[in-house]
């Protein structure tokens, strides 16, 4: 199931001068597992460069997990409290993340900028 | 003609367990007689900025003569000449934060003023209310809780972090509705303060800090105390918030909507609907 639409978001990722800035000089990779669906985002040169489906051991710099149910919550338009922004959501509403502590931390800008840009695209049920 | 805010900026020296600082504040009052002393604590890490939408609200610069500074080593507060602090590490204590606050109000000779902090300044309001309540007319926390665990983090001081961790992360304690403009300029704040500086607010505000072993103590008959939280701000939430006051008797409780954990600046015009029926209530005392 699709939870935002991802040619659309990674095209607007791509042009958008805030997230260009931020992840400038980015190689690496999140993966986002919602429920037991995954999704690998791959980042070249500061560019979000390919969305794919992972393979069953691939790894990445960055991982978050979250049940389907609450990433619906965390890509409203305007999320209720603490699934407003991904740190929030880790401390307040059950998601987790695990990998590379000072990638997330140092490109905390650029990730949450592309969760931004993530709602807009984001398909509604 | 030059346009100009109202408030004017000047510097006052505090000598503070031998040491002298020279301390940078900004005030304004625009009405006549004494007025109310209202003084502003700002964030861990940040600096008096975060309160010029209230320096220059003439609704409370009629009534109050408000004052807004930067604690030493944030803002235009440099650290002290008399001290060799960069041979040993930043941590704003709770002695040297109680000692500042009441030296302030002191040395201007302010008469009982009102205090009012956010965050680690919303901390204070409680500590001051508690130990010093003869010295305020009234506190008022923002962003206030019984203690605050966890964030006495490495990560915001660290060779291999930069500057732009840190606002990128304040970003996430606003509101999703607050104006992008003022989110924008609260979490500039935060790429301006020294590297040390942020990390070492939070020893008072994660470490230091803890209301339990005094907090059913406390007198709001001698010093009332207002507690205001906004509704997006994951460090301290409405519910902590809601338990401190729980716990202290007479205190007063508000939760904001559609604000975050920098309630004066991310969102001023929200703010003020809630600050000023407390500075009016406070003022009809």
């Amino acid at each position: 199931m699709a939870y935002f639409d991802h040619s659309a978001f990674q095209e607007a990722v791509n042009r958008d001068g805030e997230f260009l800035i931020s992840a400038r000089f980015f190689d690496g990779s999140m993966k986002l597992h919602f429920d037991d669906e995954a999704l690998m985002l791959r980042f070249r040169d500061g560019k979000l460069s390919a969305i794919a489906t992972p393979s069953l051991f691939e790894t990445a710099t960055v991982v978050i997990k979250g049940p389907a149910a609450s990433w619906r919550e965390f890509l409203q338009p305007v999320p209720r409290p603490f699934f407003h922004d991904m740190f929030a959501a880790i401390v307040r509403r059950g998601f987790e993340w695990s990998g590379d502590a000072e990638t997330f931390f140092a490109y905390y800008g650029a990730f949450r900028r592309m969760f931004q840009i993530m709602r807009k695209h984001a398909v509604r049920s | 003609m030059a346009k100009h805010d109202a408030a004017v900026g000047r510097y006052v020296y505090l000598t503070i367990n031998g040491v002298e600082y020279r301390v940078y504040y900004e005030t304004n009052y625009t009405g006549t007689g004494a007025g109310i002393p209202l003084i502003c604590q700002h964030t861990a890490g940040a600096h008096g900025f975060q309160w010029r939408h209230v320096l220059e609200d003439r609704e409370i610069t009629d009534k109050y003569r408000v004052f807004a500074w930067d604690l030493p080593f944030h803002g235009k507060s440099l650290p002290p000449i008399g001290d060799a602090h960069w041979t040993k590490p930043y941590n704003l204590t709770r002695d040297f934060f109680l000692k500042f606050i009441t030296g302030f109000a002191q040395a201007l000779e302010l008469d009982r003023p009102v205090f009012i902090g956010c965050s680690m300044g919303g901390q204070v309001a409680v500590d001051l209310c508690a130990h010093h309540p003869d010295a305020f007319r009234a506190c008022i926390g923002v962003e206030a809780s019984l203690n605050s665990p966890g964030y006495y983090l490495d990560q915001f001081y660290h060779p291999r972090i930069s500057n732009e961790a840190k606002p990128a992360t304040m970003y996430g304690l606003c509101a999703p509705s607050s104006p992008e403009p003022n989110v924008r300029e609260t979490i500039f704040g935060y790429s301006q303060g020294a590297p040390m500086v942020f990390k070492g607010d939070l020893y008072y505000y994660s470490v230091e800090y803890d209301a339990t072993p005094y907090v059913d103590k406390i007198d709001t008959q001698r010093c009332p105390l207002y507690l205001l939280t906004g509704e997006y701000d994951f460090a301290t939430g409405p519910e902590e918030t809601k338990a401190l006051a729980a716990r202290i008797k007479g205190s007063k409780f508000i939760e904001m909507r559609d604000n975050g954990h920098f309630p004066m600046s991310e969102n001023p015009k929200k703010f003020r609907e809630y600050l000023l029926p407390v500075l009016a209530e406070i003022a009809g005392k």
